[in-house]
């Protein structure tokens, strides 16, 4: 089977790498099982049942994919299938890396990690929810990495079955599917990634029915017409989908529905109408009526088929009528693109280098002889001893066993020292859902598995060969989530502490987003998106990595510090008190602490480019643009320091020590030691005294400190706090429920809609993430299990009171992050920050 | 009179005739600066015009500690030490030490120490060393009142005068005898402590020590008894500077003393430890350290004070780098080196490991907590580059730059100070051609500077 496999690889143009996304609970992994199935992992009668990239055991027990588990499958397609294949193949066989993707928001990052090693997707939208919060999150991340979508419109069988809808509201239903869908892909279009909108007559939309494993594309039925009624197949499927109707009564096309009663529009004639005619019959047990159908169709039903009934009868009839594998495969070898086409466009997303050397170069013709480039998208846990496979894609070169390789980190800088090891690759492997197999080498377009570097990646890395000192990395991942709930660990006795060290390390590698660090205090702290995808990590923690209890202590949520208004102008004298510095503090424009977040703004622009953008969209003066001294915290930070005095002396002397004061004030601000947002300091003036001796770093910096804190303290200091974007699908008897935990929460509805063609509505709300612990739990509650919250971070709002007041709402949040962090509980009053002359 | 009384000027007068010195310093701390006068006068007049006495102030370093440097100004060949000690052994002087006895309630006192030992089997008794006076007393009016009872332990002061250590090896103690702060008992490591004193460094010192014990503080003063809050916020803050320690490229050793015996080899120890870890550091004498002396020094990403266990312990975010005990820097700087929860804050109990060098030669990356990536470990393999980037220093850095400097966020490149320099924006003063006096013959001539303080100088007037 390996051999087999290792043997298509080199076959470049035979590959397609693509991911599953979609919202949760859409299907992915339930048709991802037709796919596995067809290629003979498992059984047919199994297939939407097994869900075989559900490797891990909360994964089975919840319901939900968790980790992204890629799975290679090979298929030998019939000649009949490929004969209009008009791209470059080589021989019929096809081997396809899937990577099956998890739906809950929480999980975003492992999307992120699976879309940078795939150049296709398969975008499934349940049919009856439509388009939700996470399908349009992830199209827009697969449009930024420059992946083609193709669509599939799935659980179709809730149509027949559940809502029982009649050929046109079915239509309706998927018109406004595929219409949602492709709003968002023209919004996200990509030059260089053509037109990426769907249409089910280009063969771009699938519909389907994953539990039953059934599923069809329109030439699926243009086929079985076009022999039938002699017909060319190409404008039989054009006749299938929009404004085309037939009237069997004068067996004519019509663009327009002529009013009489029999006249139907052609998909709903000609497809939706068959299946529903075949599926009613065989839940009915119809015996009878339906062996005759099934003849008309050329499907035989086996001896053992013959025995079942109802539902099971009918999934094996839809089964062998239209196996969706066979639509899904047309969709795949046909709509999306091998490694060689994908990479061609892809390269200058990847690469970060210049596009015209021999590693962009070697990338882009996707060149198996070139020099190796890997990126390591994620770490998966080996079954014992703690080890990890190094999971990635290989863009150009081939990575064999034993290869010497370069090893650049996310913190490396070309030319530079940190984070580079040069290391061997002990073995590589491909993946195969449960299991892996050794081979001896992968070429480029595949995924492997490498074992022998987990000590020197801890989430991602690009791998290169021992002796190209000069390629550049591969670009790092953006993730659409960040991790703004944490939680403090901690262990029952000090003497397990190294353990926990151990186990936090493990944690950190086992998930592209998570985050494990120190704090101020000492406590070890796990940061991740949401409720969920921390109850998962701590579980792995305990269990998986450390096999000791812990101790969690409750959710804390990071807030942030800003101003409302302009300071007067505060002076703080140094220890020596020779030195006198004059600041004021300014809230940032609005939409320029996002800008510089997405990083439109950031330290490294030029400064001219930067100040251009400045005055025309911050109506910043150009001059004041090319005075800012520095972006904190961590010198990229959303606050400025800006240099506002005119003709002082000595003042180059002393950047140095306001800037590294200004990075210390930023990260820890005066209210409650959170890091700063939306704060401009400007140096408003300075006094130094004559001597250099006495206008040093050490009279300097902590006046600087001080100084800028009096100024955040008469600025009119605000706390901001996270806040989370929320949707809820639910029918419309779970509002009521839905509206009373939202208004315990605080949380604010900004958005009802009704879902036309369905009993569901969609509310979106603004919640924040302080409030958001044990929501999900309250609403099933309040919605006897009707409504499931999808949360992702959203924004930064204002806490509306003083937080210097400490009755006030935002004084008592103050007071508990100062407590927690051992602090004095009061805020130190201005007195300790601003001198008088 | 009371004052030449708690001063004990006449056994310190016995004291010195009896060991013959004749050039004496006296060292006070600040706050009994006032009484040092009528100290001095009353020994003058018990010792006789053979003996000169100094008084020693502002010390230069802890005052707990024995200014040997302030002696060998005044060539005293013997140091009396008033107040608060931490009986740190001397390097080459001999001293004697006054406490300053301060009146202990021995009854009320008793009964607390009796109702304690009736709650749990086992107690250690601690103090501030000006109740040594009254312990002895104390054991005594405890053993009348309970019955003998094997688990009170009180422990005894290690002595009055201290002479300079022949080696820089401590003597050995058994394992059942401890010392801390001047303080020795037998006796296991103790499960409950009754501290008699005030508040201060001398009990954080024991409470770190045996973080694990409960700690009771009797406060004679105010007769309250007081159970004190487990110092283990303390320790995870330690924790964490630790970890903090681990990332740093450049080490400032701050030496805090020059008077506790072995602080020379706890200087090597430590610069050896940086050195092995393959970072670079630099020892700095700044006196006693505050915020403004180091901030002079922004290249220093972590400060290790090397100091008594009294002053060793700073912890103040007003400093822009973490200062680590010596301790803390071997836990943070020696390869495998765990914390699991014991603690020290002598820099006598921190030896070197036995082979320095881990066996293991492949240079394996560290998970930092802090960056929450890996960090390597530079080996001696860098440490060659290192030497050849000497000659980065005074490279021009782009000034329309933004500045990236930082403390926090200081380039990974930054190893040492002359890495640090080049990526400053300002690089020192520009010593222009007018503002150089050259005279006629073309050679230059030194000039009479500005006079004055520096508030205002002369000129400025």
């Amino acid at each position: 089977m390996a051999k087999e496999m290792r043997r298509i690889m080199d076959k470049t143009h035979n590959i397609r790498n693509l991911s599953v996304i979609a919202h949760v609970d859409h299907g992915k992994s339930t048709l991802t099982d037709s796919l596995v199935a067809a290629a003979g992992f498992i059984s047919l009668d199994n297939a939407g049942n097994v869900r075989m990239t559900d490797t891990r055991k909360d994964e089975v027990d919840r319901g939900i994919t968790i980790k992204s588990t890629g799975i290679s499958l090979l298929y030998t397609m019939p000649d009949a299938a490929l004969k209009d294949f008009r791209g470059s193949r080589d021989g019929n066989e096809y081997l396809i890396n899937l990577v099956d993707s998890p739906g809950h928001v929480d999980f975003s990052s492992e999307v992120t990690a699976a879309l940078r090693i795939t150049d296709g997707a398969l975008v499934v939208v349940d049919c009856v929810e439509g388009v939700c919060v996470q399908t349009e999150t992830v199209l827009r991340q697969a449009l930024g990495e420059r992946i083609k979508p193709v669509l599939v419109v799935n659980k179709m069988d809730r149509c027949f079955l559940e809502l029982q809808l009649d050929g046109e509201e079915a239509y309706q239903t998927f018109q406004r599917v595929i219409e949602n869908a492709n709003v968002i892909l023209s919004t996200y279009e990509d030059k260089l990634l053509g037109d990426v909108q769907v249409y089910p007559e280009r063969g771009t939309v699938g519909f389907g029915a994953g539990l039953h494993g059934w599923g069809f594309t329109l030439t699926t039925f243009a086929k079985m017409y076009a022999s039938k009624f002699k017909v060319d197949e190409k404008k039989m499927v054009e006749k299938l989908w929009g404004e085309n109707y037939f009237d069997p009564a004068t067996k004519k096309w019509t663009t327009r529905n002529t009013g009489s009663p029999t006249c139907t529009r052609g998909f709903v004639q000609f497809i939706y109408n068959p299946i529903k005619q075949i599926i009613d019959i065989a839940v009915n047990d119809q015996m009878d009526k339906l062996l005759p159908m099934l003849q008309k169709l050329n499907v035989t039903l086996k001896g053992e088929d013959k025995q079942k009934s109802g539902k099971a009868l009918m999934k094996r009839v839809m089964q062998l009528w239209l196996p969706a594998s066979d639509a899904l495969l047309e969709m795949i070898i046909y709509h999306l693109p091998s490694p060689v086409v994908a990479q061609k466009y892809r390269v200058e997303n990847l690469y970060e280098g210049p596009l015209d050397d021999k590693y962009a170069a070697a990338i882009r013709n996707c060149d198996p002889k070139g020099p190796l480039m890997v990126y390591v998208s994620k770490m998966i846990p080996a079954n014992d001893n703690g080890r990890f496979y190094a999971f990635g894609r290989v863009f150009s070169g081939t990575v064999a066993t034993g290869m010497k390789v370069r090893i650049m980190g996310p913190a490396y800088v070309p030319g530079g020292k940190t984070d580079l090891y040069v290391r061997s690759v002990q073995r590589t492997h491909i993946w195969m859902g449960k299991k892996q197999e050794t081979v001896d080498d992968v070429p480029c377009g595949n995924n492997a598995a490498m074992v022998g570097l987990d000590q020197f990646i801890v989430k991602n890395a690009t791998l290169t060969n021992e002796s190209e000192v000069d390629a550049h990395p591969i670009r790092a991942m953006k993730f659409s989530v960040s991790p703004v709930v944490r939680v403090a660990v901690q262990c029952e006795n000090a003497a397990d502490l190294p353990k926990l060290a151990e186990g936090l390390k493990r944690l950190a590698k086992s998930d592209p987003m998570v985050q494990c660090s120190i704090d101020e205090s000492g406590e070890h702290i796990v940061a991740g998106a949401g409720e969920l995808h921390l109850e998962i990590c701590l579980k792995d923690l305990q269990s998986e990595f450390m096999q000791t209890a812990i101790k969690v202590s409750d959710p804390v949520v990071s807030f942030r510090e800003t101003v409302l208004e302009r300071s007067r102008q505060v002076m703080s004298k140094s220890p020596n008190k020779h030195n006198r510095l004059y600041f004021e503090a300014r809230p940032l424009e609005d939409g320029l602490a996002d800008a510089i977040d997405e990083g439109r703004i950031g330290p490294r622009d030029d400064p001219k480019l930067r100040s251009k953008i400045m005055a025309e969209e911050f109506s910043w003066d150009k001059d004041q643009a090319r005075k800012i001294w520095s972006f904190g915290p961590e010198t990229s930070g959303p606050n400025l320091v800006v240099d506002a005095c005119k003709g002082v002396q000595y003042l180059n002397e002393i950047k140095d020590s306001v800037v590294a004061a200004f990075q210390i004030v930023s990260k820890e601000g005066a209210i409650a030691g959170e890091s700063m947002r939306g704060i401009g300091f400007e140096v408003c003036d300075v006094v130094l005294h004559s001597d250099a001796i006495h206008r040093g770093g050490g009279q300097i910096m902590p006046t600087a400190r001080r100084v800028m804190y009096a100024a955040q303290l008469c600025a009119n200091p605000r706390l901001l706090e996270p806040v989370y974007l929320v949707e809820i699908q639910a029918p419309e008897a779970a509002l009521g429920g839905i509206y009373s935990v939202l208004n315990q929460k605080r949380g604010h509805v900004f958005e009802e809609l009704r879902r036309p063609g369905t009993p569901l509505y969609s509310i979106k709300a603004y919640l924040p993430v302080i409030e958001s612990f044990g929501f999900s739990t309250q609403l099933r509650a309040a919605t006897s299990g009707q409504a499931f919250p999808q949360s992702v971070f959203d924004h930064w709002e204002m806490v509306a009171s003083d937080p210097l007041d400490p009755a006030s709402q935002a004084g008592v949040i103050v007071a508990g992050i100062r407590k927690r962090k051992g602090i004095k509980e009061a805020v130190p009053p201005l007195i300790e920050y601003e001198d008088h002359l | 009179m009371a004052l030449l009384d708690r001063y004990e000027v006449a056994s310190t007068a016995a004291h010195i005739q009896q060991h013959g010195f004749s050039r004496v310093g006296l060292q006070f701390p600040d706050n009994l600066l006032a009484d040092s006068v009528a100290v001095t006068s009353a020994l003058q007049s018990a010792c006789g015009p053979g003996v000169r006495f100094f008084i020693m102030a502002d010390t230069t370093f802890g005052s707990c500690c024995v200014d040997e440097v302030a002696a060998a100004h005044v060539n005293a060949d013997c140091v009396v030490h008033y107040g608060p000690a931490c009986l740190s052994p001397v390097t080459n002087l001999p001293a004697y030490f006054v406490f300053l006895r301060t009146p202990l309630d021995i009854n009320t006192c008793g009964e607390v120490v009796a109702d304690l030992v009736a709650k749990d089997e086992r107690l250690l008794v601690l103090y501030d060393l000006e109740y040594a006076h009254a312990i002895p007393e104390l054991r005594e009016t405890v053993r009348q009142e309970a019955p003998e009872n094997s688990g009170l332990t009180f422990a005894e002061i290690i002595g009055r005068e201290l002479n300079p250590c022949k080696c820089d090896k401590e003597p050995i103690l058994d394992n059942d005898e401890h010392s801390i702060g001047g303080l020795k008992w037998k006796g296991s490591t103790p499960t409950k402590i009754l501290w008699i004193g005030k508040e201060g460094p001398a009990l954080i010192n024991v409470m770190l020590t045996y973080n694990s014990a409960a700690t009771v503080r009797y406060d004679p003063a105010s007769g309250e008894q007081t159970s004190m809050s487990s110092q283990s916020s303390t320790l995870w803050r330690r924790y964490y500077l630790i970890e903090r320690a681990k990332d740093a490229n450049i080490v400032g050793i701050v030496v805090g003393t020059l008077g506790v015996a072995g602080y020379k080899q706890a200087i090597q120890n430590v610069k050896q430890m940086v050195k092995s870890a393959g970072k670079k550091s630099y020892t700095l004498a700044v006196g006693k350290p505050n915020p403004a002396k180091l901030a002079n020094f922004p290249e220093c990403d972590v400060f290790v004070l090397i100091a008594c266990p009294q002053t060793a312990l700073v912890d103040n975010k007003e400093f822009f780098a973490p200062l680590l005990t010596t301790f803390e820097a071997q836990l943070a700087f020696v390869r495998g080196k765990q914390w699991t929860g014991s603690y020290s804050l002598d820099f006598r109990d921190v030896q070197l490991p036995a082979d320095p060098q881990d066996s293991t030669t492949e240079e394996e990356p560290r998970f930092s907590f802090i960056s929450g990536g890996y960090v390597s470990s530079r080996t001696a393999v860098d440490n060659k580059d290192e030497e050849s980037s000497g000659d980065l220093v005074l490279v021009g850095s782009d000034s329309s730059s933004i500045g990236t400097l930082s403390t926090v966020g200081k380039s990974p490149g930054t190893r040492t100070a002359a890495d640090f320099f080049a990526s400053r924006s300002f690089q020192g003063l520009e010593l222009e051609a007018k503002s150089t006096k050259v005279s006629k013959d073309g050679d230059l001539r030194a000039v009479t500077g500005r006079k004055g303080r520096a508030a205002v100088y002369e000129d400025e007037q």
